[in-house]
């Protein structure tokens, strides 16, 4: 156990007694490695070890948060003393310890990454940057990486959750650059599961790095992209950025609770094409944005958020439920113990349609498939964001014609959401990670491929 | 163990293994209060504490750091990259200083000078005040003061060390306006580690309208070639881009388009950029850098010719490049390269007057999605922006809903003026406002 028992219940009932209306001790230890491989040879070897407790206390709907790398009884009940400096009145008990919940089995961790050897690890990159210079003599650099992690978790507070979990993450990430002349251009692949390191002899990290040097050798000739409003294919998979920045941050409670959100006081309203269903699921099996319990210790849901064009659900945490009265979707998340949860999205998709996305293309006169995409970011209170595109085709006269560098994307998420006219049948998910009020979080996006009728594509194009 | 006992133990582990070591150890604490709708919202405080490890051995390095200070812990780190080290490559660039020498007092530290009440008080009064600054106001959202305080310890492989301590005070608002049914909104931040150098609440005020309420009745420009005026705090965060292209590690890697282009002109040859790791109002300076050298000054871009590449021991030995003492070297142990602060000469008109010489002028104040639409190895960018139309320095009207597009080379070849007034904007990256001949803007 990452702290002893007696020690969270003699906090919690001393927060409690202090006047505190609600208090949670969550409890972190991650073992980090990471392994990079440049020039054909190993880079870096690194090893970081995280250990801390984060201490949130409510009172009322003020938030009082506090950490330590060091909890012990005195220095716990003197950060209770810290947070409830001012007199309070309560007369809460906490509630008895619950059992710990079954596990739905969300993880796989049968080599733990501790156990696989390095020379193992370091000859699978060292295959992979031979192989990936053997794709094509234009290969200048190429950067491997192999990150993992598991973290372990123990979340209790004084409505008798108690709960421990272990959350595994490994990750290949693939940086290739290719030079021909003065020309240079890079590609990037990157793939991450919720398992140990048997994701390395599952994963076809071949392909993955044959892709990055194609796509970096693509656009060493493309040339610059398109610029105004076009009508634009975004592919399945990382395209699913647009939904995360466009709609789903505007969604979660952090933003909505305020008012400030533009999704505020829309429940039940159709604030989409009725062909766009979109879903928030802290339930997949293996993938990146998967979790079997919150960081609040609550069960993750697999939640829709969007059905038929209209708005079913936001992403809600504890605080948001007590502000906005919307039921807790297992939505609380956080980047580690220095973070209070806040509400944040999981695995989030926008479902499979009925279009082949040949036909999509077919639709277009003039315009841009956003082939390969990269992060982005919003404002929630205006709804205005921006995501790159970093590899495009022209779409002429409904053909898929010549290679284009990327470009950033802009809109709004109201304005995106009702001008999505078509949505394929080829849902694809891809690893991301996400930074808001509570750090950088691991979250998965998806999508089948969307016609949208019109957005700004920021290219340098003359033409 | 106390933090001297875990040092201890790690450097008795190193001598028994015949490794050599370096540790960088940092411990912190934090406070902050937010206030939301005019009540008191969030409190929080912290503590930190981390041991970043650098291992070497037959000139092979590996690196490890955690944030407990327990034995066994310390031991299974030190023992599994002891282990990583027959791994590593061999680089016979890697130089661990026998001696960290400091370049002198660099006063960032300047401790509780404001206590609980009146954080709670100055907060709750900067909120009142963002809530009567405007009838367009919507909401004023994460109103927070805060402080911090840091101690940087670093050992060398003798085991010696020496320390610096900084001090940080932080105010930060966000405020959303609508009018005739359109939004705007804007978040400002200012950090000081002297809580005398605070800018005051009404001057926060003033500063935080102009790029949220002022944006308000914005329209989407013309596409087109415009000349730019970037505003100091947007010039900056392109500047955050352009730095790390700078670095002599990224350029021997292959990763910046300024591979080979010390001694060029890369920029116009208004443009001059030092790092100034003693400059009194800037946020990053110190006084050693990550390996233990003095920190001193260094011109990077002398009148838009390109001076030898930020480097340390490692790539000024491999390159054969000066050492500008710019080690940087972050919680987790591992050695980079970072400047301090970087100060950019300003010019000789105030940017009002540099407005007024041209018709169709566009200032931007803000650059949105700067991680994902730059690219670092080519230099192109492509950036979600607002700002405002000016014509022969006449306001015209607000600008959003645009993207400004090109290549980094674009920008730094077409400086046509800088502006005479450096404003202290509460970072490590001091400029002026900048105009650009022409750049490519598209709108509607």
């Amino acid at each position: 156990m990452l702290l002893e028992k007696s020690l969270i219940e003699n906090t919690i009932s001393y927060a409690l007694e202090k006047g505190a209306d609600f208090a949670e001790i969550f409890v972190e230890k991650k073992f980090s490695q990471s392994i990079k491989f440049l020039d054909k040879q190993v880079d870096g070897i690194s090893s970081d070890l995280d250990y801390g407790l984060g201490l949130r206390l409510f009172l009322g709907e003020e938030i009082l948060y506090a950490t330590t790398s060091r909890p012990t009884e005195n220095s716990l009940r003197d950060l209770v003393d810290q947070l409830i400096y001012r007199k309070t009145n309560s007369n809460l008990k906490p509630q008895s310890f619950l059992a710990q919940p079954e596990s739905n089995s969300l993880i796989s961790l049968n080599i733990k990454p501790w156990d696989q050897s390095l020379k193992e690890k370091i000859n699978y990159l060292s295959d992979l940057d031979s192989f990936g210079r053997s794709v094509s003599d234009k290969v200048s650099q190429l950067q491997l990486s192999m990150n993992q992690q598991v973290q372990e978790v123990l979340i209790a507070n004084s409505e008798g959750v108690f709960v421990e979990d272990v959350r595994p993450y490994s990750q290949v990430i693939i940086n290739a650059v290719a030079t021909d002349g003065g020309a240079k251009s890079q590609g990037l692949e990157r793939k991450g599961f919720m398992m140990g390191s048997e994701l390395f002899k599952n994963l076809d990290a071949k392909q993955m790095t044959k892709d990055a040097v194609e796509q970096a050798i693509r656009l060493l000739s493309a040339k610059n992209a398109p610029a105004g409003k076009l009508p634009v294919i975004l592919n399945n998979g990382f395209g699913g950025v647009i939904f995360h920045e466009a709609c789903g941050h505007g969604l979660e409670t952090t933003s909505v609770a305020t008012g400030a959100s533009v999704f505020s006081g829309k429940m039940g309203e159709k604030i989409a094409h009725e062909e766009v269903t979109a879903i928030d699921n802290g339930q997949m099996q293996y993938e990146w944005g998967s979790l079997e319990f919150d960081d609040e210790g609550m069960r993750t849901q697999n939640t829709t958020l969007i059905e038929n064009g209209v708005l079913k659900n936001y992403i809600v945490d504890k605080m948001g439920a007590i502000k906005t009265g919307y039921p807790r979707s297992g939505s609380g998340r956080r980047q580690s113990y220095h973070y209070a949860p806040a509400s944040r999205m999981r695995n989030t998709y926008i479902a499979p349609g009925p279009h082949e996305l040949e036909d999509m293309i077919k639709d277009v006169d003039y315009g841009l498939f956003a082939q390969k995409l990269g992060g982005g970011s919003v404002d929630t209170g205006t709804g205005a964001y921006n995501f790159a595109v970093t590899e495009g085709r022209i779409i002429r006269n409904g053909q898929l014609e010549e290679t284009v560098k990327g470009a950033s994307l802009i809109g709004t998420g109201f304005d995106t959401l009702s001008k999505i006219t078509k949505v394929g049948k080829d849902l694809k998910l891809s690893p991301g990670t996400c930074g808001s009020v509570s750090g950088w979080v691991p979250v998965t996006v998806g999508q089948p491929p969307l016609l949208v009728s019109e957005i700004t594509v920021g290219g340098a194009a003359n033409d | 163990m106390t933090n001297n006992e875990s040092i201890e133990f790690l450097y008795d582990l190193a001598k028994k293994n015949s490794i050599e070591i370096e540790v960088i150890q940092i411990s912190g604490k934090s406070n902050s209060v937010s206030f939301l709708e005019k009540k008191l919202e969030e409190i929080s405080i912290g503590e930190d504490f981390s041991l970043g490890v650098r291992l070497v051995k037959d000139q092979k390095e590996v690196f490890f750091s955690s944030e407990t200070s327990k034995k066994e812990d310390l031991e299974k780190l030190f023992n599994q990259q002891a282990e990583a080290l027959q791994f590593a490559k061999a680089n016979e660039n890697i130089l661990l200083n026998d001696k960290i020498e400091s370049s002198g007092d660099i006063e960032a530290y300047f401790p509780e000078q404001i206590n609980s009440d009146q954080k709670v008080e100055r907060t709750k009064e900067l909120e009142e005040l963002l809530w009567a600054c405007d009838e367009n106001l919507k909401k004023v959202r994460n109103t927070s003061f805060s402080e911090s305080y840091s101690n940087v310890s670093l050992y060398n492989k003798l085991g010696d060390s020496n320390s610096y301590q900084k001090s940080y005070y932080s105010l930060s608002s966000e405020l959303l306006g609508e009018k005739d049914g359109k939004r705007a909104s804007g978040h400002f931040s200012f950090t000081t580690h002297d809580y005398d150098d605070m800018i005051t609440n009404e001057v926060f005020v003033d500063r935080i309208k102009k790029h949220s309420l002022g944006l308000l009745g914005a329209k989407s420009p013309e596409t087109g070639d415009y000349p730019i005026v970037f505003e100091r705090k947007a010039f900056a965060s392109l500047l955050s881009l352009l730095l790390p292209m700078l670095n002599a590690d990224t350029v021997d890697q292959g990763f910046s388009l300024f591979d080979k282009k010390q001694g060029e002109k890369i920029a116009s040859g208004l443009l001059h950029i030092e790092n100034d790791p003693s400059y009194y109002k800037g946020l990053g300076r110190k006084p050693f850098d990550g390996e233990g050298n003095p920190t001193k000054k260094h011109c990077i871009i002398q009148d838009g010719v390109l001076n030898s590449f930020f480097s340390n021991n490692e790539y000024s030995k491999k390159l054969g490049i000066e050492n500008t003492h710019t080690a940087s070297r972050s919680g987790n142990g591992r050695v980079g390269i970072s400047p301090s602060n970087i100060i950019v000469r300003s010019g000789t008109l105030a940017t009002t007057a540099i407005k007024a010489m041209k018709p169709s002028l566009i200032e931007i104040v803000r650059l949105n999605g700067l991680h994902a639409g730059f690219n670092s190895v080519t230099g192109d960018f492509s950036f979600q922006a607002e700002g405002f139309l000016y014509d022969f320095g006449n306001l015209v009207n607000p600008l959003q809903d645009f993207l400004v597009a090109g290549n980094i080379k674009d920008i730094l070849m077409g400086i046509e003026d800088l502006g005479a007034n450096v404003i202290d904007n509460g970072g490590s990256i001091i400029c002026p406002d900048v105009l650009i001949s022409s750049l490519k803007i598209i709108g509607s």
